[in-house]
């Protein structure tokens, strides 16, 4: 394969001498200024990286991973200060580097992918004029050598029609497409470190697949260095040779990936993976770490986990551990007094089969009563588009049915723009439908008026994704709490308040917090104030949207586990709306599948989960990344761009492997297969014989 | 971005004409009895009438206005109550003086408001950004008639420096031309010039936030590149909305400074004709003036789309 990709002397020079140190961070500690003196976010972090290596940095929110690995070129906001440290890349250190010498590191020697692509290119430029002039920053090509050079590089990152894409401004471009361009500008001038902070975090999860294959495949090709910076342990276990795992500011683990995930040394990096809901036998409780991340400006004395350990002693409240060797394991480092007698459990291939067996405990909902039927649900939007200004539509949801029982789960998962969010807001009669009948209880949501309207208001709660949003930020919790029992005049004041607090202990939360606002609690624990909110009339359903996808993992397992519960206590239906397949999994009962606002496939959890049907739940599945590092499921191949959604026939015929003729022209009905009901054509034979 | 453009144009079509009632109504208002003002004041009972009836003054006023606006559409603005003069030579004579100022007041807010902008936001809270925010605080009090009477004053009276109380063509003279200008074009170009940099310097902190911003840097782009090409740009599009704005101020303040620097331009035109009762040239500058101010918010618009291709392509 000729590359387009600099085979520059020095990514020779690299090649020739693998297993040397690139780059060596060591002791350093960032601080933010905070009034007149300052706090300490980064706190003696040391690490290296040889060429050619992936050294993954994971953690949660505040246990300043990207603030690390920003610092390393001096990207920090204004507020932020290397405070000690050395930063030593190929020879030099970067945190005291002339500012004209390190503009030559940047870009050229070091690239950097970023978590929000979209943001991160210049909306005023195209990506042709923003490449052409990163490569003539850094060489001397000719404008034309460099345009041409654009083009070809954005040809292997995978955009097709390369050429006519280059004059695309940013806004034209989808978040994936945004992120390959990202990829592109970044290699361009052949970097020895390609740094990417979270760079599928805001990707669906079918790109995400596709970009770390192109990520993985482009360093197969040029034997770069690559740190990923990730709160999701599966991305770094499909990705790097290397892990750290941060929390509180400092790095609690270090190590091989594989023996760290598979043998944990560190507490916290058991509890992390157990909280994974890949570990857990659907059904059964998740794992959860208890208490909520520290802040920078009041750390734990002592090991800085130690409120949330389940292995603490008196010791740890008081002594600060050291990150050592482990003993017998010269790869391994670790910051625990503990950690000679301790025997952690790290991801088991084992557990991970027997988590994807069938649920025992699941409910065969068919036997109940039906809480909602939809029906030919269709949310148009009419556009102009095209230059005469034409009027096309376009179909957000387009034909869906489905019903839930009473007591059972329904998820919906799908990407980005699929429509899953607006099913929802139909079912709350948040956005109008275009056409198709709710019917909750057997009556039409539509046509009710005064009390039986009031009535099913009560009977249909909702949870949001962003409970930061959803709470006002004037009220105390206990108003908002207390605010639904009011506006359906609940009871007296003191049977209010009593409520509140009887409320706020189901969700987990002490009564106390009832005096507080909103920008006090934690993210979690917002959300299980959300929850409680929720709960306060005893409503049949809840619609979810999202609920934990704004929350660290072990914040996650511990509102998944709750959602579970209160279902059990109280028979509470949910429709659970999401994009994450192994959270809907263990959550649902059923599923439903939608792509570009069908729904493709429903039916029993398991069966989508265990033998999916429609093309796209295959390929939706197939992207789903593995957290045993042995077992790593993602090829490191370099995919094309996806098609966009085909306006005619079947929405996924431009992505679909099986395409034919028929799926170009006809639209393809629900079709019942065993137990699930399929929209595709590659179906239709089977029912036909 | 032709599309862009040709839809701006329609657009201003009907706001023209929403103008021409605007202005008429206007004129209304200052009348009196514009019979008297022009057959004079010993003027006979058979007089006024005869004038009455020769410019239609006794129409109702919808029959006034249709009329007028297609005189005016035929370029026919009428004769000058009070002095019999075509309204349109007088205009076409004095419309360079006041564009001279309007332009060289452009001009000149530029000069002060882009620089001022750039230092600001290029390291906003530094010694020198509070300097100038002083400064800035001062152009955008400051009175411009006051400020011109000092200008005057200290540059012309006192130390001869500058010319005053004249008017050289650009075409006879280009430099006598920019002599003359610059001080009353100062004077007006200050606020503005002041709005700008504080605008430009709010513009520049924000985008100096943005995501790409910081990766402009992470590619080892140059500071100052990164400041004129990727922030200027976005920054530049809440200043330039503020352009479109300040061209009715600044014109407005020609009338005041006209009358300071005694420039025969359309301002001292307009106080003029409100003096004499005057309503034909009132209607009628106050309609060039206002067309003015649409064309120059229409050139903003597209300037606008240039730089923000979201419209631009849209
Ligand atoms: S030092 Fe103690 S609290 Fe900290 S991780 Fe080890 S056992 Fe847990
Ligand atoms: S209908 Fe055709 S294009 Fe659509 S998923 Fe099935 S095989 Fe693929």
């Amino acid at each position: 394969m000729t590359s387009i990709l600099p085979a520059t002397d020095t990514a020779s020079d690299l090649v020739a001498t693998p297993g040397t140190s690139l780059l060596e961070v060591d002791g350093l500690s960032i601080d933010v200024a905070r009034g007149a003196g300052s706090l300490r976010l980064v706190d003696g972090v040391s690490f290296r990286l040889d060429a050619g290596q992936t050294l993954g940095i994971v953690g949660e929110s505040g246990s300043g991973k990207s603030v690390t690995a920003m610092s390393l070129m001096r990207l920090l906001p204004a507020q932020l200060r290397i405070a000690a440290g050395t930063v030593r890349f190929d020879g030099r250190d970067l945190s005291t580097l002339s500012e004209p010498a390190l503009r030559k590191v940047r870009g050229n020697d070091i690239g950097v992918v970023f978590q929000d692509p979209q943001n991160s290119l210049n909306p005023a430029y195209s990506i042709g004029n923003q490449m052409v002039e990163t490569l003539r920053a850094h060489s001397d090509l000719s404008r034309k050598d460099a345009l041409a050079k654009s083009i070809a590089l954005l040809d292997r990152v995978g955009i097709h029609r390369a050429a006519a894409r280059v004059n695309d401004y940013p806004h034209q471009l989808s978040g994936g497409m945004a992120q390959r361009v990202m990829i592109a500008l970044a290699i361009s001038l052949g970097p020895k470190l390609l740094i990417a902070d979270e760079p599928t975090t805001a990707l669906d999860v079918t790109v995400q697949a596709q970009i770390l294959g192109l990520l993985r495949s482009l360093q197969a090709e040029t034997g770069m260095s690559l740190l990923i910076i990730s709160h999701d342990l599966s991305v770094i276990a499909e990705t790097a040779d290397q892990v750290a795992v941060m929390y509180g500011g400092q790095i609690v683990e270090r190590g091989d990936v594989v023996e760290v995930l598979t043998a944990p040394t560190h507490p916290y990096t058991e509890a992390l993976l157990a909280a994974q809901p890949e570990s857990t036998v659907k059904g059964m409780p998740l794992a959860t770490i208890e208490g909520i991340v520290p802040n920078a400006d009041a750390m734990p004395a002592g090991c800085r986990f130690n409120p949330r350990c389940a292995y603490a002693l008196d010791i740890c409240r008081v002594t600060a551990p050291a990150l050592v060797e482990v003993e017998g394991r010269p790869d391994t480092s670790v910051r625990c007094v503990r950690h000679t007698e301790l025997t952690l459990r790290g991801v088991s291939t084992a557990q991970i089969d027997a988590a994807l067996q069938a649920d025992p405990a699941a409910i065969d909902a068919a036997g109940r009563p039906v809480l909602l039927d939809a029906e030919g649900l269709s949310r148009i939007y009419d556009l102009r588009s095209g230059r005469l200004g034409r009027k096309t539509s376009f179909h957000a949801v387009d034909d869906v049915s489905f019903v839930l029982h009473e007591g059972e789960t329904l998820g919906v998962v799908g990407e980005s723009g699929a429509g899953k969010s607006t099913v929802g807001r139909m079912v709350l009669g948040l956005t109008p439908t275009s056409s198709g009948v709710v019917r909750f209880d057997g009556n039409d949501i539509a046509t009710q008026r005064g009390d039986a309207k009031r009535a099913t208001r009560r009977d249909i709660q909702v949870v949001f994704q962003n409970p930061y949003a959803s709470l006002d930020s004037t009220m105390t919790i206990g108003e908002s709490v207390a605010e639904p029992l009011e506006v359906h005049h609940r009871g007296s004041k003191s049977e209010r308040t009593a409520r509140v607090a009887e409320l706020l202990q189901q969700v987990g939360l002490d009564p106390s917090v009832a005096g507080r606002r909103p920008h006090e609690l934690s993210g979690g624990q917002r959300q299980r104030v959300a929850i409680a909110r929720g709960l306060a009339l005893n409503p049949r359903l809840i619609v979810c949207d999202e609920p934990v996808s704004a929350l660290d993992v072990s914040t996650q397992a511990q509102v998944i586990n709750l959602l579970r519960d209160l279902q059990r206590q109280f028979g509470i239906a949910y429709l659970f709306v999401g994009h994450d397949l192994s959270v809907v999994y263990q959550m649902s009962d059923r599923i439903a599948v939608m792509y570009h606002g069908r729904i493709v496939e429903m039916g029993p959890a398991e069966e989508i989960y265990h033998s999916p049907k429609h093309p796209y739940t295959v390929a939706l599945l197939a992207a789903v990344l593995s957290i045993d590092p042995r077992h790593r499921r993602l090829a490191s191949t370099a995919t094309e761009a996806p098609g966009e959604p085909s306006a005619t026939g079947c929405a996924y015929a431009n992505r679909c492997p099986h395409v034919m003729d028929r799926c170009r022209t006809e639209v393809p009905a629900p079709i019942a297969v065993d137990a699930v009901t399929v929209r595709c054509h590659l179906f239709d034979a089977v029912v036909d014989s | 971005m032709i599309r862009v453009i040709v839809k701006r144009l329609l657009a201003t079509i009907p706001l023209m004409f929403l103008i021409t009632i605007g202005t008429f109504a206007l004129a209304q208002t200052i009348q009196g009895n514009p019979a008297q003002a022009i057959a004079g004041d010993s003027a006979t009972a058979e007089q006024l009438a005869k004038v009455n009836k020769e410019l239609h003054l006794s129409d109702p006023a919808p029959v006034r206005y249709v009329r007028w606006l297609s005189d005016v559409l035929h370029g026919n603005f009428g004769k000058s109550v009070a002095t019999h003069r075509a309204v349109s030579s007088e205009i076409a004579r004095r419309f360079p003086v006041t564009l001279s100022l309007a332009i060289a007041s452009l001009i000149l807010m530029f000069v002060i408001g882009i620089p001022l902008g750039i230092i600001q936001g290029m390291r906003p809270g530094s010694k020198l950004d509070k300097l100038l925010l002083g400064g800035v605080s001062f152009g955008l009090a400051a009175p411009n008639f006051l400020l011109a009477t000092v200008f005057v004053y200290v540059l012309s009276v006192r130390n001869h420096l500058l010319p005053s109380m004249t008017y050289v063509g650009f075409t006879k003279s280009p430099l006598e031309w920019a002599k003359h200008m610059i001080m009353p074009a100062f004077s007006i170009a200050l606020v503005g010039g002041a709005e700008m940099a504080r605008q430009l310097r709010t513009g520049l902190v924000g985008v100096a936030q943005e995501d790409y911003i910081r990766a402009a840097k992470a590619r080892g782009l140059h500071p100052a590149r990164i400041t004129i090409k990727h922030a200027l740009k976005n920054a530049a599009m809440p200043a330039l909305t503020i352009i479109g704005v300040r061209v009715g101020y600044l014109l407005a303040g020609s009338v005041i400074i006209e009358q300071i620097f005694q420039l025969h331009g359309l301002g001292e035109y307009v106080l003029q004709a409100i003096q004499n009762k005057d309503f034909i040239v009132v209607q009628t500058v106050v309609l060039v003036l206002a067309g003015i101010v649409v064309m120059t918010s229409l050139v903003v618009d597209i300037a606008y789309a240039f730089l923000n291709p979201k419209v631009r392509l849209a």
